[in-house]
């Protein structure tokens, strides 16, 4: 029996999605969960850190979105040369015209990909995340919109070498979340390896929703009913990562409202109107362990920061 | 557990004595099966152990609270049989005194699942605590049977002392070098390079103190303070000796609170410093420099994964011969010596 749900255009918006979902599994074989994540964090109007090795398939991933969504796609190299006008776009004289015409800068797009963000300076680290935060930019007195929707899939290289500034603890919070590809299985890059044989699989991935469609699931997104115990559990948590003795700096409530954002999102994609506890343990570490900032005596003995907040989850109860 | 075991007995002799007696086929068949009972026990319990495996993890592997801490013995059951009594025999050693104690932690196991059983474990002394899953002894239904299991699964936990930030002595925090470019951001010396503060002038304070062009501009004289320059070679061993005395774990204790006081206190000072103690695994003395909190952290960890000895089998090495160093001893109480200081 198919139970109807209360909000408007919610099935149409799930089967897009889910639709979405299938077609980037074309490309990214074996990462199911970062793809569902990924995709939660889109709908959650939210921006994707993904901390890891090169040649996982990171750009991959983004240009699957893209395709999927036929997004305006742009991707941008951070080497320790760009500068911020390379992001944000600079004003240059037209001798024509006699005046000064504003040239866009590689953000103005709706899905953007900075790779290597940590070898970048911190100047142009800087640019991008007030331009996530903000959604506009100014230049010379005059402020220029992002088109919408936008997101940022960023990736940070997590061996570090010369020339590289990790982004600070301070600046990670403007992700909603912090993902890790890893490698694929053994099985799997055999099948990768055959498949990139015969074809480029990105060929194989068509569009299946418009702009429209993915504005139109956030708003359905948003509208996921989330009751006051949930509210209260999720600020029981952020509370706890607050208040524990591993951590110095917890979770901020820029970080509670991603992870309401990202409970809504998980219940959503799970054809659900309405958000569960297990929703929020879902999401709580992709959101959370990233906004922490462990204490040193935790740091020293090893501890990593998913294995506090794993610890957190299981002692606060819903 | 012998009770369900006399109780088994019990059953089955009163069933023979009946069978003997009244020749009752029900009771016969009952005799039967009470009998062939164990067989199906043994056999049902031996096969499921192939299907069994322990190990022994601690998530955050520092103890919160002050005394006690906690680990998890996880057992995993890909049988469909559940184990109705387990225990596990871990040993908790304490790695800088080398004391061993056993201790039991029963639990069950159900069905097809994986467990993670949360212990907790008393921690009177600070320092490292090595836990080693020694055993698991599962027990059959009604206790007939047993199988033991060797995981040979460690972890470890750290217990960490109470601290207190303190004053460093200053014959070793400060330094006669006239380029040196460290200086107190609490107390004031007589280095004129670098000014520590400025005030109103007090009776007793210098003349030559006086910053004449600031007090032209206000009412009345201010002083300029001086700088303590401070030594960027600081040097600290810990030379605790094992002793048997009874009292020695508390002044050991003591001696860690100590260290660890002092270190965060370099620290926060901002005092580079090196610390070095004998490890006799690697039958050499370890160093490491300290200039932040996790690495002072660090240290500490290191140093007590380190059995202690009754006797330093070394000499100072060549370059601390002529330095004077900090020397944290515990005999025959906690203190600090310095060594090799000299008036110039």
């Amino acid at each position: 029996m198919d139970i109807q749900k209360s909000i408007p255009e919610f099935d149409y918006c799930y089967e897009k999605a889910t639709a979405i979902f299938e077609e980037t599994r074309k490309v990214i074989i074996d990462k199911e969960t970062v793809l569902l994540k990924v995709l939660m964090t889109i709908l959650a109007k939210g921006h994707v850190l993904i901390d890891d090795v090169p040649g996982v398939g990171k750009t991959t991933l983004a240009l699957a979105f893209s395709k999927a969504f036929h997004l305006d796609y742009h991707r941008l190299q951070f080497t320790p040369d760009v500068l911020p006008s390379d992001v944000v776009g600079f004003s240059m004289y037209n001798k024509k015209t006699g005046e000064f015409e504003y040239k866009e800068g590689s953000a103005f797009c709706n899905l953007f990909l900075a790779d290597e963000i940590n070898r970048t300076s911190p100047k142009s680290q800087s640019a991008l995340l007030e331009l996530m935060e903000e959604g506009q930019i100014s230049v010379d007195g005059i402020t220029h919109y992002l088109p919408k929707p936008f997101f940022v899939i960023a990736t940070q290289n997590p061996i570090g070498s010369v020339g590289t500034q990790l982004l600070p603890e301070s600046q990670l919070d403007r992700f909603m979340a912090c993902l890790t590809m890893g490698y694929p299985s053994v099985a799997n890059e055999i099948e990768i390896l055959k498949g990139r044989e015969k074809a480029n699989p990105m060929d194989k991935i068509s569009q299946v929703a418009t702009i429209e469609d993915l504005l139109k699931m956030q708003a359905v997104v948003e509208q996921v009913y989330m009751n006051e115990p949930i509210y209260q559990y999720i600020v029981n948590l952020a509370n706890a990562t607050r208040n524990h003795p591993m951590i110095r700096i917890g979770v901020s409530p820029r970080g509670s409202l991603a992870l309401m954002r990202m409970a809504k999102s998980a219940a959503f994609l799970k054809e659900r109107d309405f958000v569960v506890p297990e929703d929020v343990k879902l999401v709580f570490s992709d959101v959370c362990a990233h906004r922490i900032v462990p204490d040193p005596k935790a740091k020293a003995s090893g501890l990593t920061n998913a294995q506090i907040i794993s610890q957190i989850l299981k002692t606060v109860n819903p | 557990m012998f009770r369900y075991q006399f109780l088994y007995g019990a059953i089955l002799v009163g069933l023979f004595t009946f069978v003997i007696m009244y020749t009752d086929p029900l009771a016969m068949l009952l005799f039967v099966m009470m009998v062939c009972l164990p067989v199906i026990l043994f056999l049902l319990h031996h096969l499921t152990a192939f299907f069994l495996s322990f190990s022994i993890e601690s998530p955050l592997s520092i103890a919160t609270t002050k005394e006690q801490g906690s680990f998890y013995l996880t057992a995993k059951n890909r049988s469909f049989f559940p184990i109705s009594h387990c225990v596990a025999i871990v040993e908790v050693r304490h790695q800088m005194l080398g004391t061993v104690e056993k201790k039991r932690y029963p639990f069950s196991i159900p069905v097809h699942c994986l467990i993670k059983e949360e212990q907790l474990l008393t921690m009177p002394l600070s320092g490292s605590y090595e836990l080693y899953l020694k055993e698991v002894v599962c027990y059959s239904f009604l206790f007939l049977f047993k199988k033991k299991f060797f995981p040979k699964k460690k972890t470890k936990l750290f217990r960490l002392p109470d601290t207190q930030l303190m004053d460093l002595p200053e014959s070793l925090g400060t330094s006669s070098e006239q380029d040196g470019n460290l200086f107190s951001s609490i107390k004031s010396g007589d280095d004129p390079s670098e000014v520590f503060a400025l005030r109103e002038f007090h009776d007793g304070d210098a003349l030559r103190q006086i910053h004449w062009k600031l007090s032209s501009k206000t009412d009345s004289f201010i002083v300029r303070e001086n700088s303590l320059p401070l030594s960027s070679n600081a040097l600290v061993f810990f030379s605790v000796l094992k002793e048997t005395t009874k009292d020695f774990p508390a002044r050991l204790d003591e001696a860690l609170s100590f260290t660890l006081s002092l270190g965060l206190s370099f620290v926060q000072e901002g005092i580079p410093y090196t610390f070095f103690w004998y490890d006799p695994s690697i039958e050499q003395i370890k160093y490491l420099r300290i200039d932040t909190e996790e690495q002072c952290y660090h240290a500490f960890y290191e140093l007590v994964s380190t059995p202690l000895l009754p006797t330093l089998p070394f000499e100072l090495p060549e370059e601390f011969v002529d330095q004077p160093y900090l020397k944290i001893v515990a005999s025959p109480s906690v203190s600090l010596v310095l060594e090799n200081a000299y008036e110039h």
